[in-house]
């Protein structure tokens, strides 16, 4: 009889606790007692006393309060009693060294252009050619397309067109190098700047395939620019800052331009 | 002639892992496009939680593990690391692209594998007690039903709607039975529907027998399809391997190290493949159980309980390490031996969900998970 009077008790005791919230708007913590024979709810806060409720794997002990959210720097605590988050901290050089992993190959800074943001829609024809230096400083000029297709102008972002594709064989039939690897803007004077995948060598059938380079296309002064407010054709020139690739370069031409 | 070299890395980086890819928007029927991706690196084997991100300020670590911990880890704060074999993630970190999950796992302590892996892809409450999958339910909830690419559909895709599975893997010397097949449906269906499995078709018919099956470039693959206009929303990659009993290692040259390096990789490969839609991506990490904080005797690790999620997307926009440390004393341990479990990692996958596809957490919560008081942490990840 004891027994089943101490077993209501604690029965009450407990539903007692359940039925109220604590200060903060937050529900109570559940926990087990030391000798796992009765349930103990605590508010956010207090001494953590979860670490022995081995079979309460639903968790319904997370706070979800955000008044209950602390950033945490250091290691003040070996546990804690509700969910904090601690901020990743890195020394500048660290961070330095960190963030040169995870560049986008096709990533450019372009706060150093003036970006023709309003130059409407502009669509162009395009062929690129090889511009080889081998024999000349000049560089001659190959004769044949390396790539081609139509592009579109909007509001300064260069965007390939479909159908349009490299011709150097092996990954270059890729048409997702020309979808999605191509970064490229206009400046207001009808320059293009940015970075692309770009083939250099062409690849035969059977030959192991070669990944593409990515080039930074800057303002050069050989080029002829597109004059964004009557557009009809350029000749823009790439060239190549690597020294193992600087035997070559590109020259892009644009023509039946229109706005 | 030249010397042929293959290092364990390279054997391991080039070993198989599987990709479905899911959650194809149909016209007519997906109403608005979700804001996001979402993307689940499933680790069979039971990745260490306490490896991948050990939490050397807790005194206990190194008495407990130091034959397996890595001294080379790169200390995220003062309390917590990160294993030398996430060199693409911890550029990541720094990016504040990254965020990561400690102690925590779905409600799941007898270390089965079995049991384990099918409650982490079927979100209910018990093992064996769905057939179908949290992520298949989110993408039914999204209206994006449309769902590929295999017969070997994994549980956590499968949805309740009809259309599910509709697309049969390829099968030897019947090149033409996915095309006859999906003809047949186009011809039952009309209209929106018909063009919907048009588009199926001329995705089935992509060349794609030639792409690597390595994990990294199968995660490339599943970005570029993700970034496209109406590319799928959501893909899987499984990855197994994690089942470290013996001789683990501690750095990126051990046995868990080089698996680690595998996730990694495809970390790497999915922002490669993503590109600008990385932006909206979400990738998140799923392992059926953690391991105990004790080497056993072999220098390995047994099954156990609490382990770490990995976050990462371009829909995070500050890195941060989010836990309810519970401490490694020995009384603080799940059973004395396991790391407890103190976030319900259903929590973790609803924030994603709500993130990515744009759904309340409270429908997530019912309808997904068959928890409706599943606690919401959404904040604590992504505000």
């Amino acid at each position: 009889m004891k027994k089943l009077f101490l077993a209501l008790t604690l029965l009450f005791i407990s539903s007692l606790s359940l039925a109220g919230d604590c200060p903060d708007g937050s529900d109570p913590i559940k926990s087990v007692s030391d000798d796992g024979t009765y349930f103990i709810y605590k508010c956010g806060g207090g001494t953590s006393d979860n670490s022995n409720s081995s079979n309460d794997t639903s968790n319904n002990n997370i706070s979800n309060s955000t008044t209950n959210k602390k950033s945490r720097n250091s290691k003040t605590l070996n546990k804690s009693s509700t969910i904090v988050t601690y901020d990743v901290e890195f020394s500048e050089a660290i961070l330095k060294e960190l963030l040169n992993k995870v560049v986008a190959k096709t990533e450019f800074d372009f706060s150093s252009y003036n970006i023709a943001n309003n130059s409407g829609n502009i669509n162009c024809a395009f062929k690129l050619r090889r511009v080889n230096y081998d024999e000349s400083v000049e560089g001659k000029i190959e004769n044949w397309d390396i790539a081609k297709g139509s592009l579109s102008i909007e509001d300064g972002k260069v965007s390939i067109n479909k159908r349009s594709f490299w011709d150097m064989g092996g990954l270059s039939s890729d048409p997702s190098y020309l979808q999605n690897e191509v970064n490229i803007r206009v400046t207001k004077d009808g320059h293009f700047v940015g970075k692309m995948a770009y083939f250099v060598l062409n690849v035969e059938s059977g030959e192991v395939a070669i990944k593409p380079s990515y080039p930074k296309l800057k303002k050069s002064p050989k080029s002829k620019p597109l004059d964004l407010n009557s557009p009809r054709k350029a000749q823009l020139w790439i060239d190549f800052d690597d020294p193992d690739e600087q035997w070559q370069g590109g020259l892009l031409y644009l023509s039946n331009c229109k706005k | 002639m030249s010397e042929f070299k293959l290092t364990r890395r390279d054997f391991l980086k080039a070993s198989g892992a599987s990709l479905f890819l899911a959650g194809l928007p149909i016209p007519g029927y997906t109403q608005d496009k979700p804001p996001g991706t979402i993307s689940v690196i499933i680790l069979e084997g039971g990745m260490d939680g306490l490896t991948a991100i050990p939490p050397f300020g807790d005194p206990n670590l190194m008495s407990m593990r130091k034959a397996i911990t890595p001294e080379n880890f790169l200390k995220l704060n003062s309390f917590f690391g990160l294993h030398p074999s996430f060199n693409f993630f911890s550029g990541l970190m720094a990016k504040n692209n990254a965020a990561v999950v400690h102690a925590t796992n779905f409600p799941y302590v007898l270390r089965s594998h079995f049991e384990g892996q099918n409650l982490m892809q079927g979100g209910g409450t018990a093992p064996f007690s769905e057939t179908t999958g949290w992520l298949g339910r989110s993408l039914d909830l999204a209206k994006t039903p449309g769902r590929a690419l295999s017969l070997d559909m994994p549980l956590i895709l499968r949805g309740h709607n009809e259309v599910d599975n509709f697309f049969p893997a390829s099968i030897k010397s019947s090149s033409k039975l996915k095309d006859n097949l999906i003809d047949m449906i186009t011809q039952s269906h009309a209209n929106e529907s018909a063009t919907s499995f048009g588009k199926l078709k001329k995705k089935v018919g992509m060349e794609v027998k030639n792409m690597p099956r390595d994990p990294a470039s199968l995660a490339v693959y599943a970005g570029k399809e993700m970034a496209k206009e109406n590319g799928p929303l959501a893909s899987v990659i499984k990855v197994d391997r994690f089942d470290t009993h013996a001789n683990q290692g501690a750095d990126e040259n051990g046995n868990h190290g080089a698996q680690l390096t595998i996730v990694d990789d495809i970390l790497k490969g999915y922002r490669e493949g993503l590109g600008d839609a990385w932006d909206r991506s979400i990738i998140l990490t799923l392992t059926e159980f953690g391991r105990t904080a004790f080497a056993n005797g072999t220098n390995g690790t047994d099954h156990g309980y609490g382990s770490a999620g990995l976050l990462a997307g371009g829909m995070i926009n500050k890195s941060k390490i989010i836990a309810q440390w519970p401490g490694l004393a020995k009384r603080d341990l799940f059973e004395e031996r396991d790391l407890m479990s103190t976030i319900d990692y259903r929590s973790v996958c609803a924030a994603c969900i709500e993130k990515a596809l744009g759904l309340d957490h409270d429908i997530i919560a019912d309808k997904v998970f068959y928890t409706p008081k599943l606690p919401r942490v959404y904040d604590y990840i992504f505000s």
